[in-house]
């Protein structure tokens, strides 16, 4: 990235508006969440393994 | 033969090939051994053997499948009628660059006889790059004078990440559009492969989402040029016979595709997966989840590799390139909840193992090498009196011979994809689109030798991946830092010490048990040790090299030089506050 890094009041001052015309169309559409089943057998794989959480980033 | 009779024709022997192969691999390894006595080390490296030569031989399978040139499959130009959403979500990218890529898009479109909107779908949260996105586009927009045709939209909460931007867009606007071209930030597609794709989804109902094939460009490093040149050489091959394989349940890779709206509204509102990461919450791969989804629910997924004018952009070292497969090892891994779902096409189901495949793999391959090391070790001494009443020693029989059977069989299968490929290339004049014949060939030669450095790297990287996801660490979705590809060494090795501690621990062990294997282990073990030295010698500069050279280097597509006159231009007239450090010729973005 060659962003140059402002603070976030200076961000907020240099910020412009949007015009209202780019907001997206007002056509919604249903788009229901489907339905994912786990098999038991992830469950037991997670358990050998332990359930430790930790944050990792290279 | 008919269609679905040669699918299941090809589909058995693509499953067939890999069974054999690691099967035999697994009788020569067990023969081999049996000359020196089996150890249960030596039945478990037969087996992870299997695996290992299954998964190569699937890859050779597929670039043998792929060796036949497809007839292009063009629509009679027919006046399309559907409106057209083009979708470009960012998250804390260059706005300068990706905006660029949206202008040079719109420019392109301009007089195209479909109607097509453009819709910035920002995820961004630093306040810099915030900033930058607003004036960017009130740049864009006063410029081309996109009013009521080009959008911007900016979520406070990523919810979802890219998925979850998407689906707010079909949520809020989907009713609008009959089709979506979904992008990445660092995608750029050229306007008659954009109509000829709304065209083909018109002509075929039942296209529930058509994929193309983006060919990598503007790579600058060593490292990023091998892997364009190895992606823009041999994928078309792999991508047909993905293609062939894969019939109406194909792929999705998340971005350079478009889909029909009701079909992804209806079909591809992912659940939130119960439990926490890595194996639960937001899917983190969420295409191939998607391509299955639209299969369950009856629409047809394509790819169409002779699509062209498709493009994108990949990491230019290895740490960048191990970060991203870091993220798409999580979320392959997470597919294991999804495999089982309810209703899923048989193929689908492959195609996420095949994606779990991908990453457990190099764990086996690692495994393997480990459990040999074991097996040798606890040999027992030879005895050459069994009975004790004999005169004369038995000797244990050589079984040299099939030990380098094995190794050729194996780097064979290797090689022979990538030489087959050549041979197609030369044959079918696509060679010459890549430079003089001999710059060709020394490329593929030189691509082999890096590969071949550089995979146990890889595998080291991939395993820890692995290793860390089966632990439940979360690595979250860190973001690609793509023009920046220069690594000191300082860099890569604190990136990579973990498998230089490795490789000299294995090197020790090695000589001090069983230094008859040593030669065998060193080309693992030696670029392991060797690995802060290769990453930051493959992140040095090689723009302009004829070696790794590319079609679009020779003559650069319309697209692409839209985006540098633009890039140009912006960069001429505006500070550089703003996002406008870009560079002509460089993007830095990943959504």
């Amino acid at each position: 990235m060659n962003i140059e890094v402002l603070s976030e009041r200076d961000a907020e001052a240099v910020i412009l508006p949007i015009p209202a015309a780019a907001a997206l169309p007002d056509a919604p559409l249903a788009m229901p969440t489907q339905r994912l089943e786990a098999p038991q057998a992830l469950t037991v794989l997670r358990g050998l393994f332990g359930a430790a959480r930790r944050t990792v980033n290279h | 033969m008919g269609s679905r009779s040669r699918l299941i024709a090809l589909r058995s022997v693509a499953v067939l090939l890999p069974v054999l192969a690691g099967s035999g691999a697994a009788a020569l390894f067990l023969q081999y051994s049996s000359a020196a006595g089996l150890t249960v080390y030596a039945y478990l490296s037969a087996a992870l053997l299997a695996l290992s030569t299954a998964w190569l031989a699937w890859g050779a399978g597929l670039s043998l499948i792929g060796l036949w040139p497809a007839r292009r499959a063009t629509v009679a130009a027919q006046p399309i009628r559907g409106k057209t959403a083009l979708l470009m979500p960012v998250c804390n990218e260059d706005p300068a660059a990706t905006f660029a890529r949206v202008a040079a898009m719109m420019e392109a479109l301009h007089d195209a006889p479909a109607r097509i909107d453009f819709a910035i779908l920002s995820d961004s949260s630093r306040p810099e790059v915030i900033a930058g996105e607003a004036y960017w586009f009130n740049r864009l927009m006063a410029e081309t004078g996109g009013e009521g045709r080009l959008f911007y939209r900016r979520r406070s909460q990523n919810t979802g990440r890219k998925a979850g931007n998407i689906a707010d867009f079909f949520r809020r606007s989907g009713g609008a559009y009959d089709f979506a071209l979904i992008l990445d930030a660092d995608s750029l597609m050229e306007a008659e492969s954009i109509l000829e794709m709304i065209r083909r989804m018109e002509a075929e109902p039942r296209l529930g989402l058509l994929q193309t094939l983006p060919v990598v460009v503007r790579a600058q490093s060593i490292f990023g040029r091998a892997m364009q040149f190895a992606a823009g050489f041999y994928s078309p091959v792999f991508a047909r016979g993905l293609a062939r394989l894969q019939g109406a349940a194909g792929p999705f890779w998340g971005h350079n595709a478009i889909v029909r709206t009701a079909a992804w509204a209806g079909s591809c509102g992912l659940p939130e997966l119960d439990g926490p990461p890595p194996f639960g919450g937001h899917i983190l791969s969420h295409d191939i989840v998607e391509a299955a989804l639209l299969a369950r629910a009856g629409w047809i997924v394509r790819l169409d590799p002779d699509l062209g004018g498709s493009y994108e952009e990949g990491p230019e070292n290895l740490i960048e390139h191990a970060k991203r497969d870091r993220r798409w090892c999580q979320g392959n891994l997470q597919h294991s909840r999804v495999i089982g779902a309810a209703g899923l096409p048989g193929w689908s189901r492959m195609s996420l193992g095949l994606g779990i495949m991908a990453y457990i793999a190099p764990v086996f391959w690692g495994g393997f090498l480990i459990s040999s090391l074991l097996d040798r070790a606890n040999l027992p001494p030879p005895d050459y009196f069994p009975d004790p009443h004999q005169f004369f020693p038995v000797f244990p029989s050589d079984e040299t011979a099939k030990a380098i059977g094995l190794a050729i069989g194996i780097v064979g299968l290797l090689i022979m994809p990538k030489l087959l490929i050549v041979i197609e290339a030369a044959m079918g004049g696509r060679l010459r689109q890549f430079g003089r014949p001999a710059s060709v060939v020394l490329s593929s030669v030189l691509d082999l030798a890096l590969s071949s450095v550089i995979a146990p790297i890889l595998m080291a990287f991939q395993t820890r991946s692995v290793l860390q996801v089966l632990r439940g660490a979360d690595g979250g979705w860190p973001a690609n830092r793509r023009g920046e590809a220069r690594l000191t060494l300082m860099e890569a090795f604190e990136a990579c010490h973990f498998m230089v501690t490795v490789g000299l621990l294995g090197l020790v062990a090695s000589w001090y048990w069983i230094p008859a294997l040593l030669p065998w282990l060193l080309p693992v073990l030696g670029p392991m040790i060797l690995s802060p030295v290769l990453i930051a010698w493959t992140s040095r500069s090689a723009a302009g090299s004829a070696v790794f050279g590319m079609p679009e280097e020779r003559a650069l597509p319309p697209i692409l030089a839209r985006h540098d006159a633009i890039l140009a231009r912006w960069g001429q007239t505006s500070g550089a506050a703003l996002g406008t450090g870009a560079q002509p010729g460089r993007g830095t973005a990943d959504a």
